[in-house]
């Protein structure tokens, strides 16, 4: 197991949002997280990567133990996030967006280098380079995100509703795009609404109720699942 | 915080807008230009004039620019007007002035350095100790604050609780009286003490600025020559004729008479005493006569002669050397500066933290880094306007912070708060037109001057409410 978490739980407040949540991704797989709106998929994120404190539990990353350890830190082991609501730099060019995420890279061929290869994958912004981040289509803005997390050649690739407010061709694009880097052996914790999409090209998949995992299981069984159909899927 | 008074004024009618600013405009052409109009008889010529106050605005402008980099900067970042900020430019220049007093002037005095060196490591002392005080003030101060997640308010009393502190411990620490800036009248005398009168291997003491010395313990009941030697300004020494302290007397003084006189200078007198001390101790104190100011007080660190640019008499349209170092000191900080932001790493990262800190911890930074360095590159950077601000002004005082942070407030906003070439822009406004203001104003009129200016500074803010370089800002969700 590359990432592990056991009984996570996390509190708003007098808001418990998250009430032990135990969920295991292998490395080289695509793990989904579904569920409804504010049934904790975010939060789950967040705090795996610490930007939200955990009241109680456990996360496992690598067999180590990295409950509560600050962002910074986890990034430069090999976690990387791809916030929900994208978070570029609105006023820094794509290539300064695109240099941030690769910050920790001193090597400066090794960043020349990743930057061709997310420029391969993303074409759309190897045209846009010097064009200000905040100027970018929704779509694209969606695209510099994940580009820009990729620019940290992630252990672990952290996705929150990459789909979320996009046009229906985009989404298209954007899972494609996912499936590619699957197939290219990337691990990834994928969280999305989108339930039929992310099912289709996850190996397993969590569902997630008030803050607890109602189900679970390979993704082609849960997306045959009866309970599933019927909750996420709009059967 | 700022944007809600960006807004306020936005939000405005525009006919209530553009009504209000000429209302404005007319009052202070009233108030200059008519005037003005009327005094131009025999002086200089009115292009010069404003040539003249228009080069004095920039250099003051660039002084308001260095500050109102710190408050645009450090609003961008951590959305805090730094009050304080005013109060590290002061300390800056005090910062600069006790190392002058307390090395540099020395190793100038002993030839070790030109005098440019002394500019030099002055302004870095003053920035160092600026930049120290930036970094300690933002994590002793801001940082708990802003780790509770306490609203905008409590860093905004914090930094005014701070201001108010760090000036009345620089009253109490340095005495409220303005103090000439470079520390003047330096004297470095050296005393040779021997025990025969031709000073072979002489013991040498060193006093600065002082005109007595104790005698150490094993010099008592002892005769022995002595001998005291002062650097003049061109680095030529004269020494007292040769003085023989007799163990037993108690007490002596010497006068010289002309023929004393080496190297221009003179020690007219020594004299020396002896008391025994309320523990029964002998103390032997030795002193002197301090030889005529002007002969051996420290030179300027930048000469006053001003340089002409063009014309001639009163006409002249002239320049002074400390106005082209404050051009210079500015022009290199920003140069630097602009680099940092946007050709480094580090830059790019800072400009993001003030976008969004969130997404900076997912870059694998450490947002309070960022926030640190940044304090302690805005505060280097008073430090810088306060040694200009004390080589320009000759004085330095602990309240001085007080107008120039208000002014630089003022710029950064009028420039577009949290826009560092807003900064820039918004000093040498406020520079130029607090000079042209000050310079045509009538004498009867002065005590408006600065109201005028402000006034001027609205009527900017009337037309582009958005500050000079500042866009509409999109809101956040």
């Amino acid at each position: 197991m590359v990432l592990e978490t056991e009984d996570l739980r996390v509190d708003y407040g007098h808001v418990r949002a998250l009430r032990g949540v135990s969920l295991k991704v292998r490395r080289g797989s695509l793990v989904t997280l579904i569920g409804a709106n504010g049934a904790g998929k975010s939060t789950t994120l967040k705090a795996i990567i610490g930007l939200v404190r955990p009241s109680g539990g456990r996360v496992f990353f690598e067999n180590r133990d990295i409950t509560g350890r600050p962002t910074h830190k986890l990034v430069a082991q090999g976690l990387s996030l791809v916030p929900e609501g994208r978070h570029i730099f609105p006023d820094l060019t794509v290539r300064e967006n695109l240099k941030l995420g690769a910050l920790l890279i001193r090597d400066r061929r090794e960043e020349e280098r990743r930057l061709a290869e997310v420029m391969e994958m993303f074409p759309r912004l190897g045209e846009r380079l010097n064009q200000k981040g905040g100027t970018l289509s929704g779509g694209e803005q969606q695209m510099l995100a994940i580009a820009r997390a990729l620019m940290q050649k992630p252990k672990v690739l952290l996705l929150d509703e990459p789909s979320l407010g996009l046009a229906p061709n985009l989404v298209q694009l954007i899972f494609e795009k996912l499936e590619e880097l699957k197939r290219g052996g990337a691990t990834i914790l994928l969280v999305e609404q989108n339930a039929y999409q992310a099912l289709r090209i996850a190996d397993y998949a969590y569902v997630l109720e008030t803050g607890r995992i109602a189900l679970e299981g390979p993704a082609k069984a849960l997306a045959e699942d009866r309970r599933v159909i019927e909750h996420y899927l709009g059967g | 915080m700022i944007e809600g008074f960006y807004r306020a004024i936005a939000r405005l009618p525009w006919w209530l807008r553009w009504s209000l600013a000429a209302l404005i405009l007319g009052v202070v052409v009233g108030f200059v230009g008519s005037v003005q109009a009327a005094q131009g008889e025999a002086g200089p010529g009115l292009l010069p004039q404003f040539l003249n106050h228009f080069i004095n605005g920039l250099a003051l402008g660039c002084i308001y620019a260095l500050i109102a980099l710190g408050f645009t900067m450090i609003y961008a970042v951590v959305e805090l007007l730094q009050f304080a900020h005013a109060d590290i430019f002061m300390l800056g220049s005090f910062g600069a002035y006790f190392a002058l007093r307390w090395g540099i002037s020395n190793l100038y005095l002993e030839g070790a350095v030109p005098l440019w060196a002394v500019v030099v490591m002055a302004a870095l002392v003053g920035m160092a100790v600026a930049g120290l005080l930036g970094y300690l003030v933002e994590k002793l101060a801001y940082r708990p604050l802003r780790l509770r997640g306490a609203a905008p308010v409590a860093g905004l009393i914090a930094a005014i609780g701070l201001s108010i502190m760090l000036q009345n411990l620089a009253n109490i620490f340095f005495s409220p009286d303005p103090r000439s800036f470079p520390p003047q009248s330096f004297v470095i005398y050296q005393l040779e003490v021997a025990d025969t009168p031709d000073f072979q291997r002489p013991r040498r003491f060193r006093v600065v600025n002082q005109t007595a010395w104790q005698a150490p313990e094993e010099l008592m009941g002892r005769d022995f020559y002595l001998r005291i030697k002062a650097r003049s300004q061109r680095g030529e020494s004269a020494f007292s004729p040769p003085v023989k302290v007799e163990g037993r007397e108690s007490a002596r003084f010497i006068r010289f008479g002309e023929e004393a006189q080496e190297g221009g200078l003179s020690i007219g007198f020594v004299s020396y005493s002896r008391r025994v001390d309320e523990r029964g101790r002998q103390l032997l104190t030795i002193s002197w006569e301090k030889p005529p100011l002007d002969a051996i007080s420290f030179p300027e660190l930048v000469p006053r002669t001003p340089l002409t640019l063009m014309g001639s008499g009163v006409d002249a349209v002239t320049v002074t050397p400390v106005q082209l170092i404050i051009f210079a000191g500015t022009l290199v900080l920003f140069l630097v500066l602009f680099i940092l932001l946007y050709r480094t790493q580090l830059g790019i990262a800072l400009r993001g933290v003030s976008q969004d800190p969130m997404a900076i911890k997912l870059m694998g930074v450490d947002a309070d880094t960022i926030v640190s360095f940044t304090f302690v590159l805005v505060s280097a950077s008073a430090g810088l306007a306060g040694v200009l601000w004390g080589l320009y002004l000759v004085q330095i005082f602990p309240l001085m912070g007080l107008f120039p942070g208000i002014k630089s407030i003022v710029a950064a906003v009028v420039g577009g708060m949290g826009n560092v070439p807003g900064a820039v822009v918004g000093g040498l406004t406020v520079g130029v037109l607090e000079n042209l203001v000050k310079g045509f104003i009538a004498d009867r009129y002065s005590p408006l001057a600065d109201a005028i200016v402000f006034l001027l500074l609205i009527l900017i803010l009337l037309v582009k409410p958005s500050g000079l370089l500042g866009s509409p800002k999109v809101e956040k969700v």
